[in-house]
């Protein structure tokens, strides 16, 4: 169950980081929101931001799965999560940025709930 | 050097790719299916009780043990294999150098058997998930000198694809999330970087293995440099690589030691659930000796400790690391990565999901062959040549083709009859036959309807697997979903789902030929010639 709480955070991070490293594209970036500009400082921070996420997220993974399945997995989850923003630009943009919010809530909520949780059953 | 680097790797890639294509196709499909291997053995044996991972291993090896003091006596081994994880879901018994005449059924064998009642199990024969995954590294019909060469040769270009690819793809930061639907070899180059960039890590990975897996086939040099190329070379080698460990029988008879305080040593330390085999060598002599081994599958390391121990005093003599040394290292690592037998649900899924993405490059690959030299070919107006036509018309048959043989495969495990002479043999030789006589429909049909007729005889046959299974068998999806028997219900809601996945393709590509054609009519009524045609489409 703890472990599982950590894989979901792994996932949330990854497509967060995912998503925020595609809008960070300009051509993405206006598709995704049209009504929105682009600001260099913004953007950098984006960019980061997500990286930062990306990184992060093999902490998770490594927690949930042990730390030889854990790296393993964070590779496969970084495969998954970048096939979101693939899809969204391709077929559904407007979503993308709600996504990207949504995975970040959920990986850290899921993180902090996991963690929390293995303290408090720690023997 | 007329052409630059990267010309000359887009020539290299590209050749490369299709001629080994299709035998890369083929291994990514079966390779792919064997990440749920015992999932599917499962499915074509359906008689099976469902797995025994729950029964403790002092109960298994105790029966394992009396079932073998009746079949194989004097035998140089014996070995009782555990049904800890999903890799194994039955005991299995396991014995080599038996003595028939003193009673033993057979100098060697090989049973799983019932972890409570010790009944070996009547179902089916069956060739099962494993025969599939065996196909994608052993092939099929041909001898194992030229099958592994095949795929050795398969396999080291799916490298230089690779390599070559990422040279070639000029953008592969800046078009990391582009893909642009509808937009003919713009697309079709779009999904395959997609699906080569985003799951690198696994395609590397696999490849560079798979290599690996084989170094001994491919590099027998290597062996004959250091051990010579006697006869006895290759087992010096095995025997020093593996370290197996080298015992004599005695010849003076010796009663067993009990296996119990045994076990119960290897659970203290490694913990319940990991003890994989125990693995008695000359039972019944004073020289036999055990040895129990740890699970393999506890993590990407392909090994597992070792507690060696004396068989009639059960005295402890050795522990043998699971890893031994740096390159010992390497290479277990490198096959556990590829087999990932020791990923749970979730990574499984995972890993088979990253097999569907190598699927998916090597599938638009060879359709990108095809659509680059149809455009060049149309540009030059100076028709299509032979070859290009002969690989359009034999792709739907050699890609969607291949799904359908396989699900055939499954069909035909439930519809040969269970008396049925050589069933095994003839469950592959129904796969092979269905993709032949596909690939004759293929290249009889022009391809643009071809494709979609063969997605939807694949959606077909995966989507009715459920229902095939509804009929003859009682564990179907009405039965297995209430009873959480996940295996089963697994298979049925995957090959359900795979139906509706080829469904949908084909569906796109009637719509897409339908608009197509439209688009066509309404640029060349007004100006006919096939120029403005071509045009328009790049």
């Amino acid at each position: 169950m703890i472990e599982s709480l950590f894989i979901i955070s792994a996932f949330g991070m990854a497509i967060a980081g995912m998503v925020g490293l595609s809008l960070t594209k300009e051509r993405h970036f206006r598709l995704a929101l049209p009504l929105s500009t682009a600001n260099t400082g913004r953007q950098r921070a984006l960019f980061w931001g997500s990286w930062l996420l990306l990184l992060l997220s093999a902490l998770p993974s490594i927690l949930g799965w042990g730390s030889g399945s854990g790296l393993t997995g964070w590779f496969a989850v970084l495969t998954v999560a970048a096939l979101f923003p693939v899809v969204l630009l391709s077929y559904a943009p407007q979503w993308l940025s709600g996504l990207g919010w949504t995975g970040l809530a959920l990986g850290l909520v899921a993180l902090a709930a996991a963690t929390v949780s293995r303290l408090t059953f720690l023997p | 050097m007329k052409e630059g680097f990267r010309q000359s790797m887009a020539w290299l890639h590209t050749w490369a790719g299709l001629i080994l294509g299709w035998v890369l196709f083929f291994m990514f499909v079966t390779g792919t299916a064997g990440y749920f291997d015992t999932e599917i053995d499962r499915w074509m044996q359906p008689e099976l009780p469902v797995a025994q991972h729950d029964t403790p291993a002092v109960d298994v090896a105790a029966m394992g043990v009396s079932l073998l003091r009746e079949e194989a006596p004097g035998a140089a081994r014996w070995v009782i294999a555990m049904p800890i994880d999903r890799n194994d879901p039955y005991p299995r018994r396991f014995w080599q150098g038996a003595d028939t005449e003193s009673g033993a059924i057979a100098a060697n064998g090989n049973e799983r058997f019932d972890a409570s009642s010790g009944e070996p199990f009547s179902a089916r024969a069956t060739g099962g998930g494993q025969h599939l995954y065996r196909m994608h590294w052993r092939l099929h019909y041909l001898p194992r000198s030229l099958s592994d060469w095949l795929i050795g040769l398969a396999t080291m270009f799916m490298l230089v694809a690779i390599t070559s690819g990422i040279i070639i793809h000029k953008k592969i930061f800046k078009d990391f999330f582009t893909f642009r639907p509808g937009k003919g070899q713009r697309s079709w180059l779009d999904a395959h970087n997609v699906l080569s960039v985003l799951a690198l890590p696994f395609h590397v990975m696999i490849t560079y293995s798979g290599l690996i897996f084989m170094a001994f086939a491919y590099m027998p040099l290597v062996i004959a440099a250091t051990y010579g190329t006697g006869p006895e070379a290759r087992q010096t080698m095995i025997q020093e690589v593996f370290s197996l460990p080298v015992v004599e029988r005695s010849g003076e008879p010796a009663s067993l030691t009990a296996l119990g305080p045994l076990i119960d040593t290897a659970e203290e330390r490694w913990g319940p659930g990991v003890l994989r085999h125990v693995d008695i060598h000359h039972p019944g002599d004073r020289n036999a000796y055990i040895i129990l081994r740890a699970s393999h599958a506890q993590g990407p390391v392909r090994s597992g400790e070792e507690l060696h121990f004396d068989g009639v005093s059960g005295e402890l003599i050795d522990t043998i690391p699971a890893i031994t040394s740096a390159p010992n290292a390497a290479w277990t690592v490198l096959l556990g990565l590829h087999e990932g037998l020791f990923a749970g649900p979730v990574l499984r899924w995972l890993y088979f999901l990253s097999g569907i993405l190598g699927t998916g490059m090597v599938g638009t690959g060879l359709v990108l062959w095809t659509v680059k030299r149809r455009q060049q070919a149309e540009r030059r107006a100076s028709g299509s040549h032979r070859g290009l036509v002969l690989v359009e018309r034999l792709n739907p048959g050699m890609v969607a083709g291949l799904l359908t043989a396989v699900a055939a495969y499954f069909w035909a495990n439930r519809l040969l009859p269970v008396e049925f002479a050589q069933r095994e043999a003839w469950e592959v030789h129904s796969m092979f036959l269905t993709w032949f006589m596909l690939l004759i429909l293929s290249v009889a049909r022009p391809p643009a309807r071809s494709w979609p007729e063969q997605f939807a005889l694949a959606a077909v046959a995966f989507a009715l697997l459920p229902v095939l299974n509804l009929f003859t068998s009682d564990r179907h999806l009405g039965r297995s979903l209430p009873a959480g028997d996940w295996p089963l219900a697994g298979f049925d809601l995957t090959v359900l789902g795979l139906g509706l996945v080829c469904a949908w393709v084909s569906y796109r590509l009637v719509v897409r030929q339908r608009s197509k054609l439209k688009h066509r009519r309404n640029v060349t009524t007004p100006t006919p010639g096939r120029a403005s045609g071509a045009e328009s489409s790049s």
